[in-house]
């Protein structure tokens, strides 16, 4: 399969997604990004990625909002793993909460990476590493 | 005073002795002293008037007489000792008639009113004598006849009655 | 006797009454009876011995004519007269030389002639009255008379008194008793029923109970005293109570308003993070990105946005992390003060880099706490002493000692705090400095909050070097173990 790697991005700020392909761009990472603002739909493509021969691509990174409407991000993240095909895709929770509990249930998940969302321009370098790092862990590892 | 008192206790104790024990007429001297403490005696005429006691026809007492009566005083009247051969003319307050005087039943007859009149032996009350010395078991008492005491005018006493042996 | 009056001290009112008023009757009847007997027997005494010359006279007078005419017969029927008298012991007519004339003796008794005396005598002798009379006549003595009365009478008449006496104390006594039941009911009975409205106030503690006013004697002026104390408690206790209420209702909107706030805080720095943050990131892109007219007018523009947008960040962190100290925590658990320093320093190394500081640490005891709570503790006063530096490199000594108090001091050589501040540091965004030094003015509050969370205090003192040294103090219960080295 030579395809671009498919990242899976369950955000419902337009803002954050713009910032997050930014930081793609700026770290040179080529990738198709498949965008959910919602829970509920991702929800239900994320099933499809179940079966056996699934209708369409599955991702090879999940990159999810914790707070999000209809489903939170740890929910989304628990169906995730349930699902047979999705089981060791990699996942990156990118909050805007600092609270050191959030961070702690996340970072217990196992295949989970945690980031604070940037306030500053600066950090979004961070951002892509990360990505980069887990990108090439699910191509290569996978 | 204290010697006459002495006389009449002297006169009294020898009534009661034995040895030498008064005479009859010592304790018939006594009593005729005691009669005329209980004989109401008429006001004195005078301040000095003296109470005769007159002792008519023979003296008995003999010293006795002199001795227990002069100079005791009744009331105001002080005792003189009188004795006379008979009444006649005298002035008397107390009479007494031996048992001798053989004249007593005349005398006694025309004796003024308001003398006492004392005598020896009954037939003394039976003349009209007033109180009569009589001898009971050799003691001296007297009788007393009450209606001539009266009939003299006399005012005796009459705690004198009591301790008379009789009363007429 | 002191037992005695132990024992009517404890009486009940009822019996002291009983006791006081059998007392009283005995006392007045025991004086009046003494009193009667007393006189009685005065009087009675007085009587005989004046019936006794009388007699003596009559005597006298009758045994005249036989002592006269020395008649012992009629003296001694004279003296037989005496026989109706039995109390009469013995008369004897004696002549003047003393010799007896006549006698008489009642049966039973010594033949002894009572003793003459010259003149009219009364002799009293024990239990007995002897009087001596002369015996005249026409003022001439005859003889004396010599009568013994015995005192026999007076002894009858006493023990018939004394009898009588008791008969009627006894009855008294009684009557006494009877008769005072009702009054002591009448004395007694307002004094229960308060006994009985007080135990009533003081087990309901009803104070709207009131004692009822029986009569118009001292009795009703306490009761009327009882009565207005009660009414002042009741006013009183009323007052209290509705201060009372009036205080927790007060407390309670006190504490709906601060949880109310606290939730507004809390939510507001929330919400308010993400705007900030795309304000801020947003232009630092187009600052980054130039896509603005590269002017330098613009440039500044630009500049002094991204400035005001960090402020802002900063400032609603800070508001969050002060609201969140008043939410329900993770439980205290047992961490090293070493530990939450070093991340404290971790967060801070920017700063401290950028200023050159340098950080001396002495080695700190575990304590039971949230991590959390410390880091932002030491964080915010390190903090603190680098923003507030001198013109010298900061050099920040944080040291710590064991007392009664867990105490804590970081030191700082900065530019100080005059003392009339040094109070008002603490409450929230208060700020002694003007925009040249930025800060949320809330670092001070939040150390303030998370030390008084734990019961103990913060303060802060100046320092040698014209800096400031801030101190605060922990409970001792919240060591778990001693540091290993010395403090420095």
């Amino acid at each position: 399969m030579n395809r671009l790697p498919l990242i899976l991005v369950i955000e419902d700020n337009p803002a954050d997604v713009q910032l997050l392909e930014l930081a793609l761009s700026e770290a040179g990472i080529a990738a198709d990004l498949m965008t959910f603002a919602d829970g509920a739909n991702a929800m239900r493509w994320i099933a499809s990625c179940g079966d056996p021969n699934p209708s369409g691509p599955c991702p090879d990174l999940a990159i999810v909002d914790l707070n999000l409407p209809k489903y939170d991000g740890l929910e989304l993240l628990n169906a995730l793993r349930r699902n047979s095909g999705l089981a060791d895709v990699p996942a990156l929770v990118m909050s805007s909460s600092t609270s050191p509990r959030d961070e702690g249930r996340v970072r217990s998940l196992p295949n989970t990476e945690y980031l604070a969302k940037p306030s500053d321009l600066d950090a979004y370098a961070e951002v892509g590493a990360v990505i980069a790092r887990l990108l090439a862990r699910a191509t290569h590892g996978g | 005073m204290p010697f006459r008192r002495y006389i009449t206790v002297l006169a009294l104790a020898a009534l009661l002795g034995g040895a030498d024990a008064p005479s009859e007429y010592d304790v018939k001297a006594a009593f005729l002293l005691n009669f005329t403490r209980f004989v109401e005696w008429a006001a004195a005429p005078s301040p000095d008037a003296s109470l005769s006691v007159c002792v008519i026809g023979g003296d008995p007492f003999g010293q006795a007489l002199d001795q227990t009566l002069a100079g005791e005083v009744i009331g105001n009247r002080r005792i003189t000792p009188r004795r006379l051969r008979s009444l006649e003319g005298a002035s008397c307050d107390v009479a007494y008639f031996p048992h001798a005087n053989r004249d007593t039943a005349r005398s006694l007859a025309a004796m003024p009113p308001r003398v006492l009149t004392v005598g020896e032996g009954e037939e003394f009350l039976r003349d009209g004598g007033m109180i009569a010395f009589v001898m009971e078991n050799r003691r001296v008492r007297f009788d007393i006849n009450m209606a001539a005491v009266r009939q003299g005018g006399v005012r005796l006493s009459s705690r004198l009655l009591q301790v008379a042996r009789m009363v007429k | 006797m002191t037992l005695l009056r132990g024992l009517f001290r404890d009486w009940p009112i009822k019996r002291k009454l009983l006791a006081v008023i059998l007392a009283t009757t005995t006392v007045a009847v025991g004086l009046a009876a003494a009193g009667i007997l007393w006189t009685d027997s005065f009087f009675y005494r007085r009587l005989l011995e004046r019936d006794l010359a009388a007699l003596s006279e009559i005597i006298a007078e009758n045994s005249a004519a036989p002592l006269a005419f020395e008649d012992a017969k009629a003296a001694s029927e004279t003296l037989a007269a005496l026989r109706a008298r039995e109390h009469l012991v013995g008369a004897c007519i004696y002549r003047n030389d003393s010799s007896v004339l006549a006698r008489y003796f009642r049966s039973g008794t010594r033949a002894v002639c009572p003793p003459r005396r010259e003149e009219l005598a009364v002799m009293p002798t024990a239990g007995a009255i002897t009087i001596s009379r002369p015996i005249t006549l026409r003022g001439k003595r005859l003889g004396t008379l010599s009568i013994e009365y015995d005192l026999g009478e007076v002894t009858e008449r006493r023990t018939l008194y004394g009898t009588t006496v008791l008969a009627i104390l006894a009855l008294s006594s009684i009557l006494a008793a009877l008769a005072s039941a009702r009054l002591r009911d009448k004395v007694a009975e307002p004094v229960f029923r308060l006994v009985d409205t007080a135990g009533a106030v003081s087990r309901t503690r009803d104070y709207s109970i009131r004692a009822e006013r029986l009569t118009g004697d001292e009795m009703g002026v306490l009761v009327d005293a009882f009565n207005d104390m009660l009414s002042r408690v009741q006013s009183r206790d009323e007052e209290l109570q509705r201060l009372l209420l009036d205080r927790e209702e007060a407390n309670r909107q006190l504490l709906r308003l601060n949880e109310d706030l606290e939730r507004f805080a809390f939510v507001a720095s929330h919400d308010l993070q993400e705007p900030i943050r795309m304000i801020t990131v947003y232009t630092q892109l187009l600052q980054k990105r130039a896509l603005l007219d590269q002017t330098p007018e613009t440039a500044g523009f630009v500049h002094n946005i991204v400035g005001g947008a960090r402020r802002m960040r900063e400032l609603v962190d800070d508001l969050r992390a002060y609201a969140e100290l008043g939410a329900p925590n993770e439980p205290d658990v047992s961490i090293d003060l070493n530990l939450a320093l070093e991340k404290a320093r971790d967060n801070l190394a920017l700063s401290i880099r950028s200023s050159g500081a340098e950080i001396r640490m002495a080695d700190l005891p575990q304590v039971r706490a949230y991590e959390g709570h410390m880091v932002a503790l030491l964080q915010n006063l390190i903090g603190n002493a680098i923003k507030y530096r001198g013109p010298a490199a900061p050099t920040i000594t944080v040291g710590y000692r064991e007392a009664e108090e867990l105490v804590f001091s970081v030191e700082d050589n900065g530019i100080g705090i005059a003392p009339e501040f040094r109070e008002q540091v603490f409450v929230p965004f208060k700020r002694l400095h003007g925009p040249t030094i930025p800060g949320s003015g809330l670092g001070l509050s939040i150390c303030k909050r998370v030390v008084e969370r734990y019961g103990g205090r913060i303060w802060v003192d100046g320092a040698e070097s014209g800096g400031s040294i801030f101190r605060f103090a922990l409970p001792l219960e919240m060591l778990v173990s001693r540091s290993e080295k010395k403090a420095v």
